[in-house]
């Protein structure tokens, strides 16, 4: 089967808030995607984009075939204050009928070509932890697990902290 | 009582944001690990495209011991989750040790906490060395909660060596 990388347009909003929705299911957690394709057009597509994306698209089976959205990932940069620009890998997904055929493989060949291309030193992403089949195919291609190795840990402050820190109560 | 003030780092500013990146990366017995110029935090952070942003703090020259009145700082950049949208992301955040304690580590933090709400961010998300109690407790008082524990993520890397294999495949 034929397909092709590229990258995100505007019209593609829909069809990423689609594969979005599809890995969040696949990890049981649909129902917390609050993101809309207004924000995913505006976050993606304005004047500072706060995200980029790389689409594979299926060519069709026929030329009259409209060509089919069949994975994505999601991308942006950061900065290492010892070395400097990273690309971060938000998210990387394949539709399951269309696994096994060198998409993801591409994908991540397409992603470390364009950090390369941008003098970033690395490339970034977190893992789930019991996300057997994905730890193994980062760690075939090279990644180490930071977690492991520099026992680094991810916090988080969400909104409601956020709001209390910057209004805080009288001393 | 010492005086201090917060303000978005300028482009003279990389010089300070440089030597405080090294002292914290000291501070983590890593400090040959720093191989960032001034150079390109400068065009890193002031050029078309910024890809950081830095808060500085600063005492009056009085109260400085040193030549320098830059003496604390924060480095941030905003991060995109596929599920919320916007997020704050906190990369570096360092006082010197002589100007602890007075309350510049919360001020930042409050600062930082009012630009996430301003540019509609969801939440702030950072790292912390797990052996790094203080700091671990300094967030936790203000709310923070440790996804490594709370929800298994584990962070990755592939480095330039490895990418380069990949894209030469």
């Amino acid at each position: 089967m034929d397909y092709k990388l590229r990258k995100a347009e505007p019209k593609d909003v829909s069809d990423i808030l689609r594969l979005v929705k599809e890995l969040a299911k696949y990890e049981e957690m649909e129902h917390q995607v609050t993101l809309t394709e207004k924000e995913l057009l505006e976050d993606g597509f304005g004047d500072t984009p706060f995200y980029h994306c790389v689409i594979a698209e299926t060519q069709g089976e026929s030329s009259s075939d409209d060509p089919r959205v069949v994975g994505f990932a999601m991308y942006y940069f950061t900065y290492d204050p010892w070395v400097g620009k990273q690309l971060y890998l938000e998210e990387f997904y394949v539709m399951d009928e269309y696994r096994g055929l060198g998409i993801g493989s591409e994908i991540l060949r397409h992603l470390s070509d364009l950090a390369m291309k941008t003098r970033c030193t690395g490339m970034m992403f977190v893992v789930a932890q019991n996300n057997e089949p994905s730890v193994q195919f980062y760690k075939r291609r090279g990644a180490e697990d930071l977690s492991q190795e520099e026992g680094w840990r991810l916090f988080r402050f969400d909104k409601d902290s956020l709001v209390k820190m910057a209004t805080p109560a009288e001393e | 009582m010492a005086s201090f003030i917060l303000r978005r780092a300028e482009p003279k500013d990389v010089s300070d944001i440089l030597r405080l990146i090294k002292e914290l990366a000291k501070f983590e017995e890593m400090e040959e690990k720093v191989i960032l110029t001034e150079k390109e935090l400068l065009e890193d952070g002031f050029g078309d495209h910024p890809f950081y942003h830095c808060l500085v703090a600063e005492v009056p020259k009085e109260q400085s011991s040193e030549e320098y009145t830059v003496i604390g700082f924060a480095m941030y950049y905003f991060t995109y989750d596929p599920w919320i949208g916007k997020l704050l992301y906190l990369e570096d955040f360092f006082v010197m040790q002589e100007f602890r304690g007075l309350g510049i580590g919360s001020e930042i933090l409050k600062r930082l906490s009012e630009t996430a709400v301003k540019t509609r961010c969801s939440s702030m998300h950072f790292i912390v060395a797990e052996n790094n109690t203080k700091s671990i407790e300094f967030y936790k008082r203000r709310g923070a909660a440790d996804l490594s524990s709370e929800e298994g993520w584990r962070l990755f890397e592939i480095d330039k060596a490895d990418l380069l294999k990949m894209t030469s495949k």
